[in-house]
């Protein structure tokens, strides 16, 4: 039989950051996937590093991840693209003007300084922007990468350090004995092992509910879309006018939002991840953004499948029983802090302990959740953009 | 803090459903279109040409390579479509049918897992200044074939270009920008080309072919060789000669392994370079609904699953024509394309009750070698003569070096993971010039069969679209104001608690 220290489920972003770091700390790392490596949650991913002003208690995951994202291609020995060029957010009504300005002080108290701009200021720092642009809050702090890149770097890297990724590998079951994880079925034979990580992304709660353990999340599908390369325009992550938007190291704009889909997803198969008519209303809204560009062409457009907790907020957790199980996951948002989150999960895997801080992200604030939360927040599969 | 907001759909105006919608005004496409509607069912029919020149530029399907001339010989090149593509069309107006030229279709949504709040089947649609929806009950894809391309030194250069592209510039345009031409390949793609060619006065100078015998159909060469038309058997491409232009065309003979005879270099003059490999699918439309593609050589590579009416696992999407799979067999016999696409009418008018009775019996035309197998062939010589540093997808500069070094570092043989590793595909042309010499670049290092592979993705839009002519601009007030901002936030005290949600210290 197969044999592993420690057996990840998922080959996500958040599933091979952890892998590397433990693999680099010298255990025997196997990840699994139902299918390829970045192709639910990561595939569908902006690339955003944001500081999580507005989550206190991830903005310790987000400052370690910073100051990882600063040397990750060295680290690594492949490219991710890392840019760390800020973030914008722009406003082009009042209403968006006046929540942008209210949520600034919360983030000044997390420690991360961000400064309110008017429309001028805004648009010195991305010229393209719409002359309708009332302002906006701009942090120097974060930045963003190329997922697909980044999530393809830390499985090569992995393989560098002597790990494995066992791609087209569904897990069928995870064997407990005696409260302690003791292997891990899969589509090709078990392996044994004392330690599973779950990082599934939009199945990580299927998964973990094959040790009898809930975690609650909620798969939702999301569009992308990304026009034809242009020179230079900006650095910084942008969000503004329902979308969230980069340029790209070749030049592209990647631009995401739009209404979503609440689904189901199971844990052996690719679920169909189509795009809608929607890819039009999100074409307008990068136009009006930026009235210069619109003979700029719509190049790609592409769905996603997208994990979200009850809260919005990550899952970090060992679970006490069974022993072995580490649950990581990051409700639609983890991308930035994959680096940080797969050092937690080192510590949790060979200390028991995060390295940085975690609190308040376990399982236990879902204690009184209730079996149907997803339907009283119309979360169900089929509803739409509620 | 954050809007909370009624949900709905950001739904726009939208034309009155055609229960039957045709994309594609070729021969499949028509014949498809003139049945449905002579059956009684009310029928649209889209037809991208005439093309933008900034959808030519894109190379989109057809490979135009920069041989368009800068005003088109014919001012009609701009109005009503000329020759036989303008009599089917208007044969299928004179039956009733609405066809809307100058419109192609980009997107094609269908209600299904995951999109099941899409209330109904839809293309989108575009001219050259606004995009639409067309809502169909039933759907036939007619989107032709698109021009196999492999590289050689120098093809990047204006002056090369493929043969689809070439019989819609010389038949449909009237625009080609060229007088002395050599053609690659001797199958009926090239032996058409080169026959249209002399009869648009353009001269063609040699057909080069690197197997030792005439892949087409032997009547049409000999007429060639008549008109006094050489074919260059054993022979490949060292390098097109030229700067900005082409001047010449460096040849060399290979033997049985595709190994060339340095001694037998020579240069052919000519100021246009045809790549005539062969023609291969488009795909796109129907991927992008979900429609399985499997590969099957002998239709062409990467082709829809379909039944014997060209029905596509979706039961309300049919595809025909090129689309469906290319063969030698069929561009010789446009008789068997029309034959597909009335049967798919047919099938259709049977679904609403309109018909019954035997389906019209379709040939299927089958290939001594599949062109992908035949394009292996050519890849190997040219390889040989051309080396590794040659451009495979120029819009990202990617080289045959980069993408074999790519492989070389492992894992699953995917399109997909090439991308993501190399850039290759991912540029303007959406994959159209690289994707094929890809795939066989792919399956050689892997010593796999590209049965074995996965397909690379299809993503709509299958054109690039200007931001402007896609942009919504029916979108209504409401529809506006349901946009999330990253899903809705949760707000404090959100349902789904037995009672208020703890506190963020309660775990300690």
């Amino acid at each position: 039989m197969r044999s592993a220290d420690v057996v990840i489920v998922g080959a996500g972003i958040i599933g091979l950051a952890s892998a590397y770091w433990l693999a680099k700390a010298g255990a025997k790392v196997v990840v699994l996937d139902k299918g390829r490596v970045a192709w639910e949650a990561t595939g569908r991913a902006t690339g955003f590093l944001s500081l999580r002003g507005e989550t206190p208690r991830e903005a310790p995951l987000a400052v370690a991840a910073e100051a990882l994202w600063a040397t990750l291609d060295d680290e690594l020995g492949h490219p991710t693209e890392w840019l760390p060029g800020g973030r914008l957010w722009v406003a082009l009504d009042e209403e968006r003007m006046a929540e942008l300005a209210a949520i600034a002080p919360g983030w000044c108290a997390a420690g991360i300084p961000v400064r309110v701009l008017d429309g001028k200021a805004a648009r010195d720092i991305v010229p393209c922007l719409s002359e309708r642009t009332l302002g906006g809050l701009h942090t120097t702090r974060g930045g963003h990468a190329n997922p697909l890149r980044t999530a393809q770097a830390f499985a090569h890297a992995l393989l560098d350090r002597g790990g494995a990724v066992l791609e087209h590998t569904p897990v069928t079951g995870i064997h407990v004995e005696r409260e302690h994880v003791v292997g891990v079925a899969t589509s090709s034979g078990t392996i044994a092992t004392d330690t599973v990580v779950v990082g599934a992304g939009p199945q990580t709660g299927l998964i973990a509910a094959m040790a009898d353990v809930r975690v609650p999340v909620a798969p939702v599908r999301v569009e992308a879309t990304v026009t034809t390369p242009m020179p230079r325009l900006f650095d910084v992550a942008m969000v503004g006018h329902g979308l969230s938007l980069r340029q790209t190291r070749r030049g592209n704009i990647q631009f995401n939002g739009g209404p979503h889909e609440w689904i189901d997803v199971d844990a052996v198969s690719e679920p169909a991840k189509p795009n809608t008519p929607i890819v039009r209303n999100m074409a307008r809204r990068l136009a009006e953004l930026f009235p210069s560009l619109t003979d700029v062409h719509v190049l790609r457009c592409w769905a996603g499948v997208v994990e979200v907790t009850p809260d919005q907020t990550s899952i970090i957790d060992r679970v006490a029983s069974p022993d072995g199980l580490i649950v990581a996951t990051s409700s639609g948002h983890g991308f930035g802090l994959a680096p940080a989150i797969g050092q937690a999960v080192r510590g949790l895997v060979l200390e028991r302990a995060s390295p940085i801080p975690i609190d308040g992200l376990g399982l236990a604030r879902f204690g009184n959740l209730c079996p149907d939360w997803r339907a009283a927040r119309r979360w169900s599969a089929g509803a739409y953009n509620t | 803090m954050a809007r909370r907001v009624a949900a709905a759909a950001p739904v726009g105006v939208r034309m009155a459903a055609h229960r039957v919608v045709v994309v594609g005004g070729g021969i499949a496409g028509c014949a498809a279109a003139e049945e449905a509607a002579r059956l009684g069912l009310p029928v649209t029919l889209i037809d991208e040409h005439p093309q933008g020149r900034q959808a030519m530029s894109f190379d989109a399907p057809y490979f135009y390579g920069a041989r368009l001339d800068a005003v088109p010989a014919d001012a009609r090149a701009n109005g009503p479509p000329r020759g036989q593509a303008g009599e089917r069309l208007a044969s299928c107006r004179d039956h009733g049918v609405e066809v809307l030229t100058g419109t192609c279709c980009w997107g094609n949504f269908v209600p299904g897992p995951n999109t099941t709040n899409l209330a109904n089947a839809t293309l989108g649609v575009a001219d050259a200044t606004r995009s639409w929806l067309i809502d169909y009950d039933h759907l036939i894809l007619a989107p032709g074939g698109r021009d196999l391309v492999l590289s050689f030194p120098g093809w990047q250069r204006p002056g090369v270009l493929g043969a689809n592209g070439a019989d819609a510039l010389l038949g449909r345009y009237g625009a080609l920008a060229g007088r002395r031409m050599v053609i690659l390949g001797s199958g009926n793609v090239a032996l058409r080309t080169a026959r249209l060619a002399l009869d648009h006065g353009v001269a063609v100078a040699t057909l080069i072919e690197v197997s030792p015998a005439v892949r087409g159909d032997a009547p049409d060469a000999a007429a060639l060789a008549k008109a006094g038309v050489p074919i260059l058997l054993t022979h490949t491409v060292e390098r097109v000669i030229g700067d900005d232009a082409v001047h010449a065309i460096r040849v060399v003979a290979v033997d049985g392994e595709g190994r060339p005879a340095a001694s037998s270099a020579h240069e052919i003059a000519c100021d246009t370079v045809c790549m005539a490999f062969g023609v291969v699918p488009n795909v796109e439309l129907a991927a992008v609904a979900g429609c399985r593609v499997v590969f099957d050589g002998a239709r062409g590579g990467w082709v829809p699953e379909l039944d014997t009416d060209s029905r596509s696992i979706i039961p309300s999407i049919f595809v025909v024509g090129d689309g469906a799979g290319t063969s030698e067999a069929a561009r010789r016999d446009p008789a068997i394309a029309a034959a597909q696409g009335r049967r798919a009418a047919r099938a259709i008018a049977r679904d609403r009750g309109r018909m019954s009775g035997a389906a019209e019996p379709v040939p299927v035309p089958v290939d001594r070698e599949p062109v992908l197998s035949y394009a292996r062939t050519w890849l190997n010589a040219l390889g040989m003569a051309g080396g590794l540093d040659v451009m495979v997808c120029p819009c990202e500069n990617v080289t045959r070096r980069q993408v074999l070094d790519a492989v070389r570092t492992g894992g699953h043989p995917s399109q997909d993971l090439l991308k993501r590793r190399t850039r290759v595909g991912a540029g303007v042309c959406q994959g159209k010039r690289c994707r094929d010499q890809t795939l066989l670049l792919l399956a050689e290092a892997h010593g796999v069969d590209p049965a074995a592979m996965s397909p690379g993705s299809y993503r709509a839009p299958v054109r690039p679209i200007p931001l402007s002519v896609m942009a919504a601009l029916e979108e209504t007030e409401a529809a506006r104001q349901a946009w999330p901002i990253w899903l809705h936030p949760v707000e404090d005290g959100a349902p789904g608690y037995a009672s208020a949600p703890p506190g963020e210290d309660d775990r300690a």
